[in-house]
């Protein structure tokens, strides 16, 4: 079964579309499903969650990271995947 | 007279001399003695059931169940089982309440964070608008 990668984002959030857009690349060499919410839509999942800013990104249910993101960042999330057990 | 008037138990605790009359009016202080001219006298004692009444209201209490504790308060060593439960059922109330504060306050500060992080316009505003 494939990992799930959800991202959390929101309006005129300025990191939130190229973090979408830098997963989007890596999801095409690795086995990912990803899901994207606006936070305002899904508040309180992500209040649940523990997002306290965007782009948000939960894994496997899991929040892994918040706040804006380098390349460098999220290519060692997305490989090290310390939330498989 | 010993004791003190209204307005100097009014003064005393915080309460006002409405309240202090309200709360003789429905039971939660026992009728408080009157000086030869018809004005109330309060004693230590009423002023302890106050200090208690405020206490309670500060946890939440509401005046009914000050009213319960009160009579439980006057024989504590037989009614424990029932303050105990009384308390209990509180706690639960007070431990929910503070869950859904805590559940607001985090929703509060991601929507701030939001309105900070975004470059033009708030996107709070923006989806109350539409």
């Amino acid at each position: 079964m494939s990992d799930l990668i959800e991202i959390y984002s929101a309006s005129h959030c300025p990191h939130c579309s190229a973090a979408t857009e830098r997963i989007r690349d890596w999801l095409a060499d690795v086995d990912f499903e990803l899901q994207r919410h606006n936070v305002l839509d899904d508040i309180d999942r992500a209040v649940v969650l523990g997002i306290r800013q965007t782009p948000a990104l939960v894994i496997n249910g899991r929040l892994v990271h918040q706040g804006p993101i380098t390349e460098k960042h999220l290519q060692r999330l997305l490989t090290q995947q310390p939330w498989r057990d | 007279m010993a004791g003190l008037s209204i307005g100097e138990t009014a003064q005393r605790t915080g309460l006002s001399a409405d309240t202090l009359r309200y709360y003789e009016k429905i039971g939660l202080l026992p009728r408080v003695a009157r000086d030869p001219g018809g004005r109330r006298r309060y004693d230590e004692r009423d002023l302890s059931r106050l200090r208690f009444i405020q206490r309670a209201q500060r946890c939440n209490f509401s005046l009914k169940e000050i009213g319960q504790l009160l009579k439980l308060r006057s024989a504590a060593d037989a009614s424990r089982p029932q303050v105990q439960r009384l308390t209990e059922r509180k706690l639960a109330e007070v431990k929910a309440q503070m869950a859904d504060l805590d559940h607001l306050q985090r929703e509060l500060e991601l929507l701030l964070n939001l309105c900070h992080g975004s470059e033009e316009g708030c996107p709070i505003i923006e989806g109350l608008e539409s």
